[in-house]
């Protein structure tokens, strides 16, 4: 069983690259060809050779947004569990915030940025505010839905067995929010790098989003080029770290 | 420890489930509560453990209310999902078990336990590996790390087939019988209830009192599907109470389609 699983997976993975690799291929066919599709979009080896002569910038754009979005993943994962808790043990509470917090959605986020840049100015701050308040969201209802999920049998056992508050807690609604709050990680990870790189484009003396904002004005298609990519390596990677903790946290889950 | 019930009402929706409910149960009893669906089982059996306040009338265990009987493992609770530690392995939540009511597990007693229910080879497993009667058994080794005084099971073996739970029936009854408690479970199983009770409570379907039967008189039953006359004619006497007076379909009446 195991065995064709792993086979499914190398098919999988090498249908993936090929399909992939087509598309590279077309896409330097095109750039190298055609001087309109090479001054949109480059190619992939102008790209490349763009990011070698200029690493230590790019580099620096690559780290900077990380951090951002980090950070900003950090701040929405704290304040959506504080506020997860408050919901679900204070109702009278998140029955007043909820539908408001419900309502603030309505607001496209990246309105805000030119705004939020403003008042932090064009330091880390309000991109890592931008990308927390982007990420923030998902993060909460998820906590909020696994919250709800807890079997009311089990709290009962728990209150049988004159179990604590905090001994509830770590035993029947953590183990039982796990899948829940993964889920909302794993959908805010790309969204906090979306929030920061939207801030960037807003005022920002380095990162993905300034390059790409530049790439446009200077008529730059490579710089454009691999600050996309670097964007969707990003994501990628925090995706990839959302993932490697869930795995490493919730080993007893991801088994089923 | 003796289970004491008196003039017991319950509402639920404003819809009146239980009403002046009056019972006893001796000490060491195994007493199950049969009746037909919605007739206010569960709900009797939750007010006994104290999990449900009752709109008016008393619950007494051993004199006591039943919340002050939580946390020091007098009273154990199998509900009809195992609720599992799903993060826990069958060894760590017994051990969990025994921390919360204070108790030290150097003795090599988690081990005991669990080759007492037959889970001696599945320590490291978690709930995710175990099928559904290895849950169930494990559920009924927590409930006895420290031996109750009172069980209470809200038909934990539902889901398992007719054999399965037929074996868990038995290892829990033995299991009573070692720790000397007093047991309350509810079935809709009339001949389950006649092989593994004492005394059984039977709710009516009508405005009727329940009824306390004391089966001790009865002989042993072992095979359920050849029940001892004596058996057969308890059997009907509670399938008369607990349906009561609820309309039965007439044949001449089914229209048959198709």
């Amino acid at each position: 069983m195991m065995g064709v699983r792993a086979g499914e997976d190398r098919v999988t993975l090498i249908a993936g690259g090929a399909i992939a690799a087509g598309i590279l291929l077309i896409w330097e066919i095109l750039g190298d060809s055609y001087g309109t599709v090479r001054l949109l979009l480059s190619s992939p080896l102008r790209t490349c050779s763009y990011v070698a002569a200029h690493f230590g910038e790019s580099a620096a754009a690559f780290l900077y947004t990380g951090l951002e979005s980090v950070v900003g993943l950090l701040v929405a994962t704290a304040f959506a569990l504080a506020f997860g808790a408050l919901c679900v043990y204070l109702p009278r509470v998140g029955s007043i915030s909820f539908p408001l917090l419900v309502a603030s959605q309505v607001i496209p986020m990246v309105c805000l940025a030119p705004m939020i840049i403003l008042v932090f100015g064009p330091g880390p701050s309000g991109k890592v505010f931008l990308s927390a308040l982007v990420a923030f969201f998902p993060i909460l209802t998820n906590i909020i839905a696994g919250i709800r999920s807890v079997p009311s049998a089990s709290q009962e056992m728990m209150r049988i067995m004159a179990a604590t508050k905090a001994q509830a807690i770590r035993h029947v609604v953590i183990p039982h929010c796990a899948d829940h709050f993964f889920a909302g990680m794993r959908i805010a990870a790309p969204l906090s790098v979306i929030g920061a790189i939207i801030a960037e484009f807003n005022g920002a003396d380095v990162g993905i989003g300034k390059d790409i904002f530049i790439s446009a004005k200077r008529l730059e298609p490579e710089l454009m080029m691999s600050g996309i990519a670097a964007g969707a390596i990003l994501s990628g990677v925090i995706y990839g770290g959302v993932q490697l903790l869930e795995r490493r946290l919730g080993s007893w889950y991801w088994e089923r | 420890m003796k289970i004491d019930i008196e003039s017991l009402a319950v509402s639920l929706g404003g819809r009146s489930v239980l009403h002046n409910l009056s019972l006893s149960i001796p000490s060491g009893a195994s007493a199950a509560i049969l009746g037909v669906s919605g007739v206010g089982k569960t709900t009797l059996l939750r007010c006994v453990a104290g999990l449900l306040t009752p709109s008016a009338g008393l619950v007494l265990l051993g004199g006591r209310k039943p919340a002050e009987l939580y946390g020091k493992g007098a009273m154990a609770f199998l509900f009809q999902e195992a609720c599992l530690w799903r993060h826990l392995t069958a060894r760590r939540t017994l051990e969990l078990t025994f921390e919360l009511y204070g108790e030290s597990t150097d003795d090599g007693c988690v081990q005991k336990l669990l080759e007492r229910v037959g889970l001696g080879r599945f320590g490291e497993y978690y709930p995710h590996q175990m099928s559904v009667g290895m849950k169930a058994r494990l559920a009924i080794a927590r409930a006895f790390c420290v031996a109750p005084n009172v069980l209470l099971m809200d038909e934990p073996f539902a889901a398992l087939d007719p054999l399965r739970r037929l074996d868990l029936n038995r290892q829990v009854q033995a299991m009573r019988r070692e720790a000397g408690c007093t047991v309350m479970w509810v079935t809709h199983d009339v001949v389950e209830a006649l092989q593994f009770a004492t005394h059984v409570i039977a709710l009516p379907h009508g405005p009727e009192t329940a009824e306390v039967v004391d089966l001790r008189s009865l002989p042993a039953i072992s095979d359920g599907a050849n029940l001892p006359p004596e058996a057969l004619a308890m059997r009907d006497q509670l399938l008369n109470t607990i349906v009561g007076q609820e309309p039965v379909a007439d044949e001449a009446s089914v229209e048959v389609l198709g």
